[in-house]
């Protein structure tokens, strides 16, 4: 009952200090957004920062040109729209509003009436073999794609052969019956209600995979964060002199230790949560198949960061102190343990290294949890169990040390 | 014996012994003040009975039964006022109280009565929803013993509670003790300031170095049935210094005049038994000293005091 009064009034205190909760809240979902922004992965930027942007000057103006301007606006990845002229165009290339500039010229519908059905299925030898420029078609790509022009040529070529083959097919009475019995009997299943299963057209952003590491990276780095403002508690209470009072009081020292943990606990619960959240609503990032199994990680890492901070707590006895070590703590052991870059990176005996900051164990089982489709639960378990006991642990010799220190002076 | 027996109470840091073998006791509802300068083991003693200090050796009873420290309802009975202010700046006045209130175990009606109770004593009650960063220290001050009587305790332990206060906190908080007094509620009270002792002690121990020096009512200690005699003398030889040394104080000015003072009887020397002041006189007159001046004084406590300690500055 002791503990919970001390609890109260530390969180109490945790509100009314501004500076102190926007360290502990705000400052890591504002850090997470910077990065977010950075790397062009907030929700409102995310389309526009993924997509090819491609202008389309259209001098043609024929159904065939359309036909293949839908047919480019339809494939994934791609964001397509119509440009007024060549000026415009290169403008739009200079200043970067367009990756790639696709032209129809004037004559592109008479090329394609040129065609032959070889030239269509053997684009290498046949009128094809100039390219684009044989249908009077212009690719022209930016800064951005010059490396891969030819890649862009030819996802640009296939747009157009897909709209113009079946076009010079039809001109051969054979396939032409056959192309009708097959545009006819996908109109049946489609009103027979069998359509094929829609596959989504755009492929899933590395990026938002990267979120799925990065999110809880950063969020187990700032859990540790409250080791400085908890060990700060601590000497504060002792320059006040109210820790005196709370060691006369009726409570006990395991109860005042107790009381003066809980508080950073719910405080780093509510963050990683926040963070998640943020995370979602943010980036998009997935909670893995087992949403539920962030609890327990959650728990045991926020059990360690404060196990950790109270045992700090009980080593230092200057603000100073607080800042030096807590910093070092934070920094030294986010890097051994991969936060700053995906765990994968590091080298093997940096991974082997890391399994001695907790840190490390809930990196493990986050990136078990969100990246993986089918996740160990029960690798899960034993990072979770080994959280905690670092965390108990660390409480344990907090309380040795504090009871030595305090009471028997 | 009802009440705090304190026997033979030994702390040492190294070589150093800063409480040695120090004995006192403290009945319920009597004011006990602990006076010595500074280093004297005042705060010491206080951190060792409340627990805070491990002895190194002695007893600390409280009600015959010896007290553990570790023993929550044992030290539910203490409480402390400490002599740096322990309060939290941004809680308010009511907050704090009510903190602590709750920390000692005091909950529901009765926390409210007593929050109540000790915001009018310490004449908080308007500011009872106001944070001590707003306060004078004056206000910290009563605020800071306030929350040592939350819980009702038997006994308080006052380390120098009136530091760097204004006369009227400082008379409020004089009233306060002298209420608790009233109450049965057992008081140890350290401070240097002499006339606060006189005002509220019943009795007083002076120790030094850790060491007891005198103990007793304030009547005993200032023996009301003897005064000081001051003689103003011109500068005298090093060996009738020596001489007078061991019947009276004697003490060389800068200036070059000598005090020699004395305790004397109120009562005249009965024949066959003279007063140290015939005595001295008889000296001085037998060395032919001329007297410059002969004055009587009442026995205060910082002249016991000083007596006892010396004049020597303390770190």
């Amino acid at each position: 009952m002791g503990a919970w009064e001390i609890t109260i009034k530390d969180l109490r205190l945790i509100l009314k200090d501004r500076g102190a909760l926007y360290t502990l809240l705000a400052l890591p979902v504002v850090f997470i957004a910077i990065l977010g922004v950075s790397t062009g992965q907030l929700i409102t930027t995310h389309d526009q920062a993924n997509l090819v942007k491609i202008g389309v000057v259209d001098e043609s103006g024929t159904d065939l040109s359309a036909q293949v301007f839908h047919n480019l606006s339809t494939i994934g990845g791609l964001k397509v729209d119509k440009v007024k002229d060549r000026d415009e165009a290169q403008l739009r290339l200079q200043n970067g509003r367009s990756s790639v500039v696709v032209i129809f010229g004037k004559d592109f519908s008479e090329k394609i009436d040129d065609l032959e059905l070889s030239d269509v299925f053997d684009n290498e030898h046949g009128k094809l073999k100039k390219g684009l420029s044989a249908i009077d078609m212009d690719v022209e790509s930016g800064a951005q794609f010059v490396g891969v022009a030819e890649l862009v040529q030819f996802v640009v070529l296939s747009a157009v052969l897909r709209v113009v083959a079946p076009e010079v097919a039809k001109r051969s009475v054979v396939l032409r019956r056959i192309i009708d019995r097959m545009v006819e009997r996908r109109e049946e299943e489609a009103l027979n209600g069998t359509p094929e299963a829609a596959v989504p057209k755009t492929v899933k952003a590395g990026a938002s995979i990267v979120y799925q590491t990065l999110v809880p990276a950063f969020m187990v780095m700032f859990a540790f964060f409250l080791v400085n403002i908890m060990a700060s508690s601590f000497i504060n209470e002792r320059t006040l002199g109210t820790l005196r009072r709370l060691q006369v009081s009726r409570i006990g020292p395991a109860e005042l230790l107790w009381g003066k943990t809980l508080p950073f606990l719910f405080v780093s619960i509510i963050q990683s949560v926040l963070l998640f959240i943020s995370g979602k609503l943010m980036f998009g990032m997935s909670w893995g198949t087992y949403p539920f199994m962030l609890l327990p990680v959650i728990l045991t890492t926020s059990i360690s960061a404060t196990g950790l901070g109270l045992l700090l707590a009980t080593i230092v006895r200057t603000e100073s102190q607080v800042s030096s070590y807590s910093t070092f703590l934070m920094i030294v052991l986010a890097g051994i343990s991969g936060c700053y870059m995906p765990r994968d990176w590091l080298p093997h005996l940096m991974k082997d290294v890391s399994l001695a900051t907790p840190h490390a164990w809930a990196l493990i089982a986050y990136q078990e949890l969100l990246t993986h489709s089918h996740p160990s639960l029960q690798l899960v378990v034993m990072c979770c169990a080994v959280l905690a006991t670092f965390g108990v642990a660390c409480f344990t010799v907090g309380y040795v040390r504090f009871r030595r220190l305090e009471y028997s002076n | 014996m009802n009440g705090l027996e304190v026997t033979k109470l030994k702390k040492r840091y190294g070589d150093v012994t800063v409480v040695d073998d120090l004995s006192f006791s403290v009945k319920q509802g009597e004011v006990f003040g602990l006076i010595g300068p500074n280093g004297a083991g005042k705060s010491t003693t206080m951190m060792m009975i409340v627990g805070l200090l491990k002895s190194d050796g002695g007893s600390i009873k409280f009600d015959g039964q010896l007290f553990n420290p570790r023993d929550p309802e044992m030290r539910c009975h203490l409480g402390i006022v400490p002599q740096e202010l322990a309060i939290y700046p941004d809680l308010t006045a009511a907050q704090n109280l009510r903190f602590f209130g709750g920390l000692n175990g005091v909950r529901g009606q009765r926390l409210k009565d007593r929050v109540d109770y000790v915001l009018q004593l310490t004449g908080l009650t308007k500011n009872a929803d106001h944070t001590p960063s707003t306060f004078s220290g004056g206000m910290s001050r009563r605020l800071n013993f306030g929350i040592a009587l939350l819980h009702e305790p038997r006994f308080v332990i006052l380390d120098e509670p009136t530091v760097g206060i204004d006369p009227q906190s400082r008379s409020n908080l004089l009233d306060c003790v002298r209420h608790l007094s009233e109450q049965d509620v057992g008081i140890l009270y350290a401070s240097h300031y002499m006339e606060e002792i006189e005002a509220v002690c019943n009795r007083v121990a002076i120790i030094d170095r850790g060491k007891l020096l005198k103990m007793g009512t304030l009547d005993e200690l200032l023996d009301r049935t003897r005064m000081d005699l001051g003689i103003t003398v011109a500068k005298l030889p090093e060996d009738l210094i020596t001489k007078l040394g061991g019947i009276a104080t004697v003490r060389t000015d800068p200036e070059g005049i000598t005090n020699i003072t004395i305790r004397e009887s109120r009562e005249t020397p009965v024949e066959g038994h003279p007063g140290e002041l015939r005595h001295v006189l008889e000296i001085l007159e037998n060395s032919r000293i001329p007297l410059k001046g002969i004055k009587s004084q009442e026995t205060s406590l910082e002249t016991l005091f000083l007596s006892l300690t010396g004049r020597t500055l303390r770190d």
